[in-house]
Formats: C-alpha cells, structure tokens, sequence
C-alpha cells in the first residue's frame, strides 16, 4: 500500500460553518424581535413618555389607577374572559373526548364540523347571532309558538358568552384533542381489571391525564379572549365593555397613542401574568401537547387535594350513572353524549346555517327567514370591484403569510426538536410568545412601527403582521409531528452517503408532510380571517375581506356580508375538501 | 391544536396558490401606480353607499370636465390615525379625504391638513359652518331619533323630552354607547334648548340620564346596528342618523323619523399636509361646491347638499327626507365638534365609568 | 378437618368463541384451570391466545360460550365486578399515579380503608422487593421495576383468577429470566390462580403447571410440560415447543411385520400405533447420537438412521447442536454434550436413534 493512498489529495479540515440546529430558529428568533418584540416594546415605551415633551412620565399609569373606570373594565374583561374559557372547556370537553373516541379516519371528518364556524367570518357570525337570539328573533319566535317564555339572551352577558364562546370552542377542542387521542386506551383497561366502574375509571384515570390539554386549551381560550371587541360591542350591553375596545378607541378616535400603550400594557400583564401562574403549575411545554414536567410540586398538596376532589367526583358519578341506569336502563346512558354532541355541533355550525339563506336573500336587510329569495347580493359583490380586490387580497396575502409562516415556523420546530434540551425552552417561548400576548395588543405596535418604516396600508405590511399572529400555530403543528419523528432515520440517511440539507429534504420533510401541510393552512386561515391587525394595517385600496367587511358593517349593513360570506366558505371547503381528496388519491 | 392529517395539500394545489398570490399582490400595487399618475387623484370617501353616490355626483363630472382621473377608496370611519401617519411618514395614499367637523378639528390643531383656498365668494350657496381654511362641507347628516309607526300608531314621541318619557310611550329603547349626542339629547330631554347646549352642563345631563338608564334596552355601537336594531323590530324607539333611518324607510319598514331637536353636523374635504397633487386635489374641492352636483349627490344619499341652493333643482318628494330642507333645518341644532374636540377625553371617561355602574 | 368437596375449577371456559366479521379470533373453546393452578396460553401470533384472553378479563364479550369463575357465571359481569387481576405486556400503569397510589387503585375501588389500604399496599410492595420506591412515579422506573408494580397492583388485591399478558415481553432476556422466577415465587408464596399468556416457549416450559397450546384459533394441546415436549399430538405441537426433527412419510410394514415410516430422508421404525395413513414422526434432538461413518464403507441399513454431510456447527455454551444437510435437502438437527468430540464441516456422518425415542403424530 503506497503512502499517497493514505493521504487524502484534498485538506481534510476545511474550514465549513457550523450550522447547528439551534440556527434553524434564527430566521424566526429575527422575525419576531423585529416585527413582534421590538413594536411591543416600543407601545410600552410611549405609555411611559409624556406626549408633548417625550420625557419619562407615569401619567398613563396614574390616570389608568385613578380613573376606576379602567381597572372595572379590566375585571369586566378578565370575568368575561374567565368565563368564556370556562365554558369552552366545559362545553368542549365532552366533545373533544368524543372525538378521542372515534377511529382516526371517521374523526378526521367529525372535525370538520368543528372547524366550519372557522371558516365564516366572525364578523358575520356575531351578525347572525344577532338575529338567532334578539327580542324578535328565531330564538324567541320558536319559544313564543311553544308558548314559552320571552328569552333574554341579546345585549347582555350572556349574549357576549354565546358569541365568544361559539367563536373558541373549535380552538378548545381542537387544544384538548392530541392529549385525548395520545392517551393509551390500555389504561381504561386496566381501571376496569382492577374494579373500577366506567364512571369511576374516567375521573380517576382518564380526566387527570387529559388535564394537560384542559390547561393548555384554558390557557389560549383565556388569552384569546382578553382581546375581543366586536362581540361584547354587538352582542353586549351597557356592562360589557372590554379593554380591546378602548384601546381601539383611543387610538382611532383619541389619537392618543401613550394612553393606548397603558392600555394594551395592562392587557399584556393580565396575559402574561396568567401564563405565569400557567407554567408555574402546568409547564408551558404541555401547551404542545407535551406530558407535564411536574418539578418536586407534584408530590404536594395540591395534588392530594385534587385527587381527592377527583376520588370523590368518581364516587359520586359511579353512584349516579348506576342510579341511571336502573332506572332509565343502560340505553339511555350510551345515547346521553352522542345525544350531546349533536346539539353541540348544532351550536356551532347553527350561525353558518343562518346566513346560507340570508345570502339569497330578497331583501335589503338580514332578515330571517328571508321574505324572497334572489341572487342580487352575489351580483352585488361580483360586480363590485373593491369586493372583489379585497377578495384576492386576502387570498394574496394569506398565501404569502402561510408561505413564510410555514417555513419559519418549521426551521423553528426543527430546531426545537434538534437543539440542546437548555435551549429548548427559549426556542419554545419564543416562538410561542405572538399567541400569549394579545392581538390587539401586536396590532397597535405594528401600526406603530409600520407608519414610521411606511409600510401602512401595504401589503408587505399585513403580511408581516399575519405572520407574526400565525408564526406559533405553524410552530407547533410542526412541532408535534416531528415529536414522534424518527430521527435515527437521519442518521441512517447519513450512513448511506446524503449531507444534513439532502436528508432533509428526501427523508424528513416528506415524513412530517402532514404536519407541514396543517401549518400551512393554519396559517393561511388565521390570515384569511384577521381582522384586529387588518383594522390599523390596512387601509385604503389595501383592504383585506374582514377588514372590507368591518367597514361595510359599520356603514351600511346588508346581506352583502352574507352573500361574501358564502362565497369564501365556499371557496374553503372546496380547497379543503380538495386537498383531502388529492391527499387520499396519493 | 394539532391535528395532523386535517388539510394535507398536494403540489400542484400549492402551485396554482403561488399563482393566484402572485395576481393577488400584484393587482393592488399596479392600481396604486396608475393612481399616481399625471392625471389621477385619490380620494378616500367613507365607502358603502357614498362611493356610488359620489361617483355620480362628483367624480365622474369632474373627470369629464377636467380630465383628471378620480379613483376613490374607503376610508377608515375614523381616519386620523392613518391621516397622521400619511403625512408624518410622506407617504400620501390619498390627495383629498372626507372628514368630519371633529376630524377636521383635531387634524387641522395638530397643523396636518393643507389650505384648499376656497372662499365663500366661490360659492354663495354656502351654509356658513360648511367652509374654513382647511375644509370645505359637502353633506349634512343629523343626528335624529326613529321609531316603528307600527308600535306607536298616531300617538308618537315628538321630541326628546317625550323620548324620556317612559310612561306616556312605553317601547324599547335605545341610545348610542358614547357620550356624543347622547348628552345633548338628555339635556334637550331636560328642556335646554338647542341653541343654548353649548357649553354642555355635563352634571346635568348625567342626572337627565340617570332617569333613563334603566330603560335603555340596547346601547348601540355602530350606525348599522341602528338600522339592524330598529328594522327587526328589536326597539322601537332608537337615536340614530338620518341616513340610517332613511334606509330603513327605504326598505319598507314602518318606521319614522323625529326631526325635532335634531343635531346635525357636516362631513367634507380635507387635503394632507404637503400632499403632491395639491393643486388638482383644490380643483376637485372646488368643483364639488357646485349646486347641481350636490343635488345629484342626493339622489343617491339621504344627507343634505351644503350649499342649500342645491334645493333649486332637488325634487320635491326628495327634499323633505333631508337634513338640510328647510322645513327640518329650522327644528334643529348644529352640533358643537370643537366643544367635543377640546372634552372628549374626560367626558368619555366619565360616561364610561356612569354606564359601567 | 371435614370432608373436602370434589375440587371445582376455578375457571371454567364453556365453549367460548368469538370472531370479527368473517375473522375467527376463536373457534369454540373448553378449559379448565384448578385452583393455584399456573396455565399458561402457548401459541404463535395470532393464535387465540389473547383473544381467550380478554374474554376471560371481559374487555371483549364473547360471541358465544359461558365463563365460570368458582362455579358462578360471569358471562355477563362487567370487567369491574369481575373478580380477575390483569398484568399488561406494557404494564399499563397509571402514569399520574405514585407507584403505591398504583398499587392502592384496586383496594380504593374495593372500598378498603385508609390504614388497611396503607398496610396491604406495603406488604405488596415488600414482596416485589420496591417498598423503598413507593413515592415514585412510574416514568422514574426501570422496565423491571415498573412490571414489578404492575404485578404488586395485581397481587394486592388477590383476585380469583390473575391473567397475565405477555407480561415479560418488553423486557430484556437477563431480565426476562430473572422475572420468571420472581413470578414463580410470586405464584407459590400467594397460591394465586395464574393464567399466563406468552409466546416464548422456554418461559412457558420454565414456569407452567399446565401448558395450553393454541394455534388458528383453537387449542392444539393441554397438558403438563413434560408431558407436552415429550409427547406433541402434532407436528405444530412437538415443533413449536422444543427443537425437533420431523419427517412425514406413509406408514408400511416392513419385511418384519412391524409398522414403519416411509420417507423421502429414509425409513423409520416406530413403536405404538400409527395415526392414520400418512405421519410425522418426531425425534428430538437430543435423542439423536452420531456415527462416524463405517471404515469400510458398506452402509448399515437405513433403519432410524440418516446420514448426511455437517452443514453447520452451533455453539451454545452448555450444548452444540450439530446440523446435518440430508441428499434430499432435509435438515436434522442433532445435540451433543459440551464435551463431545465434534465433526468438521463437511464431514459426511450418519445420525440415528432408538424407536421408542420417536413420537408419530398426525
């Protein structure tokens, strides 16, 4: 053997960068410091400054403690928020466990129908609420035909829980939905060997592991929330004011952007100082479905104390579903959640059902049932051309929004999954920050920071904006499948001769399409139907649907809305529908 | 909010997506460019019915007669925010924009607008509130009260004193959430007279509403609410804008509007500070003072023309539905917007704090 | 002490079957477990033996058939109220739970009290040897010691009949055999009535009073060990349990009279009466005994003898097996003793054995 043979012709130790995982997160740790972290921090900053002379002043803060009126509304927003995540929890629980019961391919259907009231408009839905639940609306006419009593459910609280709950319970179920489907039926088994009735196996074994889902679903109903302002305006009365709803006033009515900032800095706290309590006790890490990371606490008190709760939550459910069935028979209790269900999807598709036919519509109002029926909204918006370019504006830039989330959220995820297990929790938080700080909170931030780069009312504007909102759902649905994902097959990848970028691109990415794809149109439909950002960003020949929509609401309300509302529902389920179908074909 | 087989998507959808974002962000930049033209001005108008209206009225006459290309875009419903930013940042997406008295007033004390160097010599029709240095009036809307003729019968209220009196008109009530108008309207129910409002004695109109509070079945926030609220027959006693009332109307609902101890106010042109097409734009400004253009307006728009010889060629079953008909005009008040701009802030922390409570 | 009563069966399964559509998980099944019996279900994947399993736990309803456990009928009895204790191949412990909350789950359905809770979960943990992890949660275990809880959990309460599912599978072969024995200590100290399930026929042989052969969905054999390994009712039988060498041929009668085996490997002398026109016959093989080839050359008759060249030698520590390509393309495996002189590779040799070492069945 000849010494050449031994020596390599070329260097072995080039110099090559090192491209560590963790730089997979640095496109998104740059987008979100700028477009996320710097705005906000930059509202803050003006609720601390004087407005004439620019100097460091409290005077925000003193008024907001002073004039008790913000603080009411900030307990008014917390106990509608409270009360909305609540409910939706409440509500969805049972749903979502359904679900978790279904074979996987008759699910995925299932979940659609959960999905619909994504797919309309708010803006509309809360219309439609309208006149389901007014003095004289369908609610109250079927009631006065059963000779019932007068309903009072519009302009009032209970308006304002129908409304928001309707619009987060997808999102409830959908949160609680993976820790539901990962827990192993096995363990319902052994509960039953070991005597425990159904009842009782459920409370005891099956709730407290589905409780990281109930948190994290708590968790992100509760933040959503804070921000809401078109539902408590339409659907609330004098008592339900919240805070999105004057902060938007100061800045658009007030022009008094420090004051907002103190505002939205209060809004922010309440955000973030839940999200505290939340990691304190559950770990922020469960938001992705991760099982808890229960540091010494675990063994505490409190844990007694809620088995405990549990152990007698069982005890007596056990007693009553025994109770039930001698009495009413075993049929009744095997019907009693299917029974359930229906009503709940009842509840949530009902809206989309209301406006089908206010879209045919004869007349100028949304009026229910429509006395005729025609097609003249369609050809209204058809012929429209401001409808029709805010159509394919948002359809533009949800694209683009879907496009770059997707990517950047992905390369975050990998990161995620390949980083040192210190760095993990940083990447985590970071990524996940957009969804815990309120939107209406980034929306006024960016207004800021867009209207000094000159990027109001711009297209590139509102995609920057949809993707910092959309960032964190493209984060985590590709972060959950690359949890359970191989990556020996990467290795294996590299035995067989393929560089980290090729194995990359022929092993992994193909392996985690699904997940790839679920970002991707998370994002695109969080885009598709942002309004809170839309509402400062856009503007002028710039208008997105929503934002479109929001103006006509405000000027002249008429089944046009309906009939745009259709129209994209229609548009999203055939892309939708489509996209299942490819997907079944191969 | 994982569900990870929900929407897989194939290539080739993913490509027919590419193309359709490429049409979609291009569509718009190539409309601001051609906007930007020589030739062209942008105005923003509120939208809605005002774009059609106008269109008519203004924009196409003015282009047949000059040869200046209008294209209109909406507006926010409360555009100074975007109108500082514009100017602050020089970049003027609109040359002309509508703004109300209030806007004008906080635009024009933080020196944001242009003169548009019309005087009332221009256009002697004029009502003398129509016309400053940096505005010019170009509709009237007023803020009035609608009820259901259906519930009522011939026996309605007739002013706002009536309107507080629950007893004698017994029906469901509703009043605007803000304390603009609903304050003037509780001091008129308190016997001030239209005239006498301002400076409004703001204890006492928290007294007059104190009465009424727990007879407000609706507070409303937005003007379509107002049409949506009374045309379903959810109240059928509600304050509201003309224009609101009037589509109602125009939808057949039974519905009728109280011009007594009405408030009315005016929505016209303003021009950014230092915008590139100034001179077009003043052009523009203008040619809307024209009579006959704003009888046109008012064909399409039930807000009353500024310059009030307009009435000269308004037809005579039109003319009673608007603010400014003589007839209407004589029973109401102007509302004071620089009162309002000066107390804005405080008053509305106060009616907030009195409605929570 | 008075009369005892004839001894009833613990469990009885009555002609239990069960299919999915037009799948057959179980054709019409008998058994009969005593008490303090150790049954252990044999078969290969898919054989029944899980299905049987279940039905007995009740986690699956039968399609027909009866269960008895001490004579009553708990056909019909919810998984609940069934007296019986269930081991999971993957342990199926309560992730939330501590390791005595786990082990105290089934007196707490049962109703027991705090203090006698406190006290049985102790001695329980004591006898799997973990009473110093009790306060730990299952994630903070090694495989061993979690199966270790989950047969503690099952202990604890001392059902009638525990089932046992694979409950070694998942665990190393060290460790595996170090668990058999613990759960034969297990099963002698409490006299519990054990039903084990397994694939591993080592770990059946290793543990069982009783071995239940199953295959397609129907049992094959029953009996105890010794009995099973040296006397398989059938090729599956004596192939599954043990390493055997097989020959199927047609039964003749040699120039002698007696009954003989003719197959294409030879012709093969038997004792006992022959199954039917066509056999296999089966030799173990450790019944087999080299020769070297006679120095002469002439063959002796091919009588329960085969002769061949060494394919391959396997060593196994305690044994080497030897084995032997035939012309006609067989194998047969042969055992030797450590100690043994070995052949090379190549070696032509001839392998033979005693009649009454070989077992015909059908």
């Amino acid at each position: 053997m000849s010494l050449a043979a031994t020596v390599p012709a070329v260097p072995a130790r080039r110099w090559r960068p090192r491209f560590g995982p963790l730089w997979l997160a640095a496109p998104g740790f740059a987008f979100l410091a700028v477009f996320f972290l710097l705005p906000v921090a930059q509202l803050l900053g003006l609720s601390l400054e004087d407005p004439q002379t620019g100097a460091l002043s409290a005077t925000a803060y003193l008024r907001l403690l002073h004039v008790d009126v913000y603080l009411r509304v900030l307990g008014i927003t917390f106990r509608i928020a409270t009360l909305t995540a609540l409910a939706s929890l409440l509500l969805g629980y049972p749903l979502a466990y359904w679900l978790a019961q279904l074979p996987d391919r008759r699910r995925g259907r299932m979940i659609l129908l959960v999905v619909v009231p994504f797919w309309t408009s708010y803006l509309v839905k809360t219309f439609a609420w309208m006149i389901v639940l007014g003095r004289t609306g369908l609610l109250n006419r079927v009631s006065a035909a059963l000779g019932g009593p007068e309903l009072d459910l519009l302009h009032n609280e209970a308006g304002v829980l129908i409304g928001m709950v309707h619009a987060m319970l997808p999102l409830a179920v959908l949160t609680m939905l993976p820790v539901m489907t990962g827990i192993d039926r096995r363990l319902g088994q052994a509960a039953g060997t070991l005597g425990a009735a159904p009842a009782r196996s459920f409370w005891l074994v099956w709730f407290p592991l589905s409780m990281p889902g109930v948190a994290a679903a708590g968790l992100l109903t509760f933040i959503s929330s804070l921000g809401f302002f078109i539902v408590p305006a339409l659907l609330g009365g004098r008592h339900q004011t919240m805070l999105a709803q004057l902060v938007i006033v100061q800045i658009q009515e007030m022009l008094n952007w420090g004051f907002a900032g103190a505002l939205a800095a209060l809004l922010l706290v309440t955000a973030l100082a839940t999200c505290w309590l939340y990691d304190r006790v559950f770990g922020l890490s469960s938001l992705s479905g991760e099982p808890p990371r229960r540091r010494g606490g675990g063994r505490g008190l409190l844990r007694r104390l809620g088995l405990g709760l549990l152990g007698l939550a069982a005890t007596a459910s056990a007693a009553l579903a025994e109770a039930v069935a001698r009495i009413a028979g075993p049929g009744l209790r095997r019907r009693l959640l299917p029974g359930y269900v229906v009503l709940l999807l009842v509840f949530l598709v009902a809206p989309t059902l209301v406006v089908l036919p206010i879209a045919f519509t004869s007349s100028h109002f949304l009026e229910f049932p429509p006395p005729g029926y025609g097609t003249h909204w369609f050809e209204v918006y058809l012929s429209s051309p401001v409808w029709i370019s805010a159509t394919l504006r948002s359809f533009g830039v949800a694209f683009a929004t879907a496009l770059i989330a997707t990517v950047i959220g992905g390369l975050g995820a990998l990161a995620l999954a390949r980083a040192r297990a210190r760095w993990r929790g940083a990447v985590f938080a970071f990524f996940l920050a957009p969804m815990i700080v309120p939107r209406i909170v980034i929306a006024v931030g960016l207004f800021y920071l867009f209207a000094k780069l000159g990027l109001v009312a711009t297209n590139l504007g509102l995609t920057i904006g949809h993707t910092v909102l959309a960032l964190p759902f493209a984060f985590i649905a590709v972060a959950a499948v690359l949890k359970s994902y191989d990556w020996r097959l990467n290795q294996a990848a590299a035995t067989l001769g393929a560089n980290g970028l090729q194995a990359l691109r022929l092993v992994t990415v193909p392996l985690i399409k699904g997940g790839v794809v679920a970002a991707f149109l998370f994002a695109f439909i969080t885009s598709f139907d942002e309004l809170t950002v839309a509402i400062f960003v856009s503007g002028g020949v710039t208008t997105t649907l929503p934002k479109q929509m929001w103006d006509d609401m405000i000027l002249q309300l008429n089944p046009t809305l309906a009939a745009v509302s259709v129209v994209v529902f229609v548009v999203i389920t055939a892309v939708l529908l489509g996209a299942e179908r490819l997907r079944r074909s191969g | 909010m994982t569900e990870k087989k929900i929407l897989p998507i194939g290539r080739r959808a993913l490509l027919k997506g590419a193309g359709a974002l490429a049409v979609g962000l291009s569509a718009p930049a190539i409309l601001t460019r051609s906007a930007r033209a020589e030739t062209t001005i942008t105005v923003a108008d509120p939208g809605g019915p005002y774009g059609p209206a106008y269109r008519k009225a203004y924009y196409d006459p003015f282009e047949a007669a000059t040869g200046i290309k209008v294209v209109n875009v909406a507006r926010d419903a409360e555009p100074t925010a975007q109108f500082k930013a514009m100017v602050e940042t020089r970049s003027y997406t609109w040359d002309v924009c509508t703004l109300t008295l209030s806007a004008q007033n906080i635009l024009a004390g933080q020196d944001l607008l242009d003169p548009i160097g019309l005087t009332a010599a221009d256009a002697p029709g004029l009502m003398k509130d129509a016309l400053n240095d940096h505005w010019m009036g170009l509709d009237v809307y007023s803020t009035i009260f609608g009820y259901r003729s259906d519930h009522f019968g011939a026996k309605a209220p007739g002013s706002w004193a009536e309107f507080w009196d629950v007893k004698t008109f017994p029906a469901h009530r509703s009043l605007r959430k803000n304390p603009i108008d609903t304050l003037e309207q509780a001091l008129m129910a308190d016997g001030v007279a239209g005239k006498d409002l301002y400076p409004l004695d703001i204890d006492r109109a928290f007294k007059k509403l104190d009465e009424i509070k727990p007879h407000i079945d609706v507070w409303w926030t937005g003007g379509a609410q107002t049409s949506q609220l009374i045309q379903s027959g959810e109240v059928e006693l509600i304050s509201s804008w003309n224009a609101r009332m009037q589509t109602v109307i125009d939808g057949g609902a039974p519905v009728k509007i109280c011009w007594n101890q009405g408030l009315y106010s005016i929505e016209g042109w303003g021009l950014p500070k230092g915008g590139p097409k100034g001179d077009a734009a003043r052009r523009f400004v203008k040619f809307c003072a024209d009579p006959k253009r704003q009888a046109v307006m008012t064909e399409g728009l039930a807000y009353g023309p500024t310059n009030l010889d307009a009435y000269d060629s308004i037809p005579a079953d039109r003319a009673p539905m608007l603010p400014t008909y003589k007839p209407n005009l004589a029973q109401m008040a102007i509302a004071d917007d620089q009162w309002w701009t000066k107390h804005r802030a405080e008053v509305t922390e106060r009616f907030n704090a009195w409605i929570l409570a | 002490m008075t009369d005892a009563p004839p001894r009833q069966p613990k469990l009885v399964v009555d002609g239990l079957a069960k299919s999915y559509g037009p799948v057959v998980a179980l054709e019409p099944t008998r058994l009969d477990v005593q008490p303090g019996e150790f049954l252990t279900l044999l078969g290969p994947s898919g054989s029944g033996k899980t299905t049987l399993l279940q039905l007995i736990a009740g986690l699956v309803e039968p399609d027909a058939g009866r269960i008895l456990i001490d004579g009553r009928d708990e056909t019909r009895t919810p998984v609940h109220r069934r007296d019986i204790g269930l081991v999971f191949q993957h342990y199926a412990l309560f992730p939330h739970l501590t390791v005595s909350e786990n082990v105290g789950f089934p007196l707490r359905m049962r109703g027991c009290r705090a203090r006698a809770l406190a006290e049985r979960v102790e001695a329980a943990l004591a006898m799997v040897r973990l009473d110093h992890l009790k306060e730990r949660f299952p994630r903070e275990l090694s495989g061993g010691q979690q199966q270790r809880v989950a047969l503690a959990r099952c202990f604890v309460y001392q059902p009638s009949v525990i089932l046992m599912d694979e409950p070694l599978g998942a665990l190393d072969k060290k460790l595996r055999e170090h668990m058999q024995i613990e759960i034969k200590r297990l099963h002698r100290e409490s006299a519990a009535t054990i039903v084990y399930v397994t694939h591993d026929q080592e770990e059946a042989l290793a543990l069982s009073d009783r071995i239940c052969l199953m295959n397609h969905a129907r049992v094959e054999q029953t009996g105890v060990p010794q009995e099973i390994y040296a006397h398989p009712r059938s090729a599956f039988a004596a192939d599954f349990i043990g390493l055997s060498n097989i020959f199927r041929g047609r039964v003749e009668r040699s120039a002698e009279g007696r009954p003989l085996l003719a197959t294409p490997a030879g012709r093969f002398l038997f004792d006992g009466a022959a199954p039917g026109a066509e056999a296999s016959l089966v030799v173990r093989p450790e019944h087999l005994t080299l020769e070297a080839e006679p120095k002469n050359g002439v063959a002796a008759p091919a009588l329960n003898r085969v002769a061949g060249e060494v394919a391959e030698l396997v060593y196994a520590g305690s044994e080497t097996r030897v084995l032997i390509a035939l012309p006609d393309g067989a194998v047969v495996t042969v055992r030797l003793a450590p100690d043994a002189a070995l052949p090379r590779l190549g070696q032509p040799v001839t392998a033979c054995w005693r009649p009454e070492a070989a077992v015909l069945v059908p």
